[in-house]
């Protein structure tokens, strides 16, 4: 199967899927599958004329969808902007951060009010640790999805 | 063979509404037809419910060729007829999101064209989830207005 695919003026990808034709049929009637493609292809003709429409196959579009909109279209393959992607994943991380430097926050104001006996450096170091997290994916300079993909720090994942 | 009941209370007269008088919506005195009851202004020119998740599929609708999976929570909702113009309404509800189904979802308008209508999904967040453009696995649109 095929797939139609463009590339929008922001440079993310579009890709189509169009109506069967038995779910057409119920409003235009019988029709006969090259009177079925004419329709789809003319309406997309039509409707997107300042693009370049491309024929992909469906297994030039990635299987997940985690950095969808990191695609990027090179000619009839759907490949990653890794810029993009890895903005992504230090979005991503920076989401997953946020409560837990919440919680520490917390820690630290119950340390604070046991006074000598509280350890403060403790909750101290944590919070550096976190704040620090985003430092490795920031410095990477990627060569492949999977590289982003890995370095979404562990203990930042659900439990 | 004509309802004797509903001709008399028609004023005996039989006649389907021509595709002119649905639009202009004011005749009482002649009836619609199923082929033409679509043409009536209050009534939706377009419908569909489809599934915004993975390869994303029309379940169902009128009137819509197909979508575009524009990115996470965006698609083109692309009709088959035309609108006479992008003065027309489109309202949209979704399912909340795979992954975030505690949070309530909203469905926004981008772009109205004649031709196809771009919307865009979004949870609404909470306390500690932010807000999102997400894909969902129900997603219903209708539009209104001239064709």
């Amino acid at each position: 199967m095929t797939k139609i695919a463009f590339t929008r003026e922001s440079g993310s990808v579009s890709i189509n899927y169009p109506v069967s034709k038995e779910i057409m049929e119920t409003w235009r009637g019988k029709l006969t599958d090259e009177e079925y493609e004419k329709i789809l292809s003319d309406k997309l003709v039509r409707t997107y004329p300042q693009y370049d429409l491309v024929e992909i196959e469906d297994s030039a579009i990635p299987a997940d969808d985690e950095f969808r909109n990191a695609w990027k279209l090179d000619g009839v393959i759907i490949n990653y902007n890794l810029d993009k992607a890895k903005a992504i994943q230090l979005s991503r991380i920076r989401a997953a951060r946020k409560p837990k430097l919440a919680e520490l926050d917390r820690e630290y104001m119950i340390e604070d009010e046991k006074g000598v006996d509280g350890d403060k450096p403790t909750v101290t170091a944590k919070k550096k640790l976190l704040r620090d997290i985003t430092r490795p994916l920031i410095a990477l300079v990627p060569t492949n999805i999977q590289e982003i993909r890995d370095a979404f720090p562990e203990i930042l994942r659900n439990d | 063979m004509a309802n004797t009941a509903f001709s008399t209370a028609i004023g005996g007269n039989t006649a389907a509404a021509s595709q002119a008088e649905m639009e202009t919506a004011t005749s009482t005195s002649v009836f619609s037809t199923p082929g033409l009851q679509q043409n009536h202004p209050g009534h939706p020119k377009a419908w569909c419910h489809f599934n915004g998740t993975g390869t994303i599929a029309i379940v169902a609708s009128y009137n819509t060729s197909s979508l575009n999976d524009n990115g996470a929570g965006n698609y083109d909702v692309v009709w088959d007829t035309d609108f006479s113009s992008a003065n027309y309404a489109v309202t949209g509800n979704a399912q909340g999101a795979s992954g975030n189904a505690d949070l309530e979802v909203s469905v926004g308008l981008e772009v109205l064209a004649t031709t196809d209508a771009q919307i865009l999904v979004a949870n609404l967040g909470d306390g500690t989830q932010a807000s999102a453009f997400v894909d969902s696995a129900i997603i219903c649109v209708s539009a209104f207005g001239d064709q």
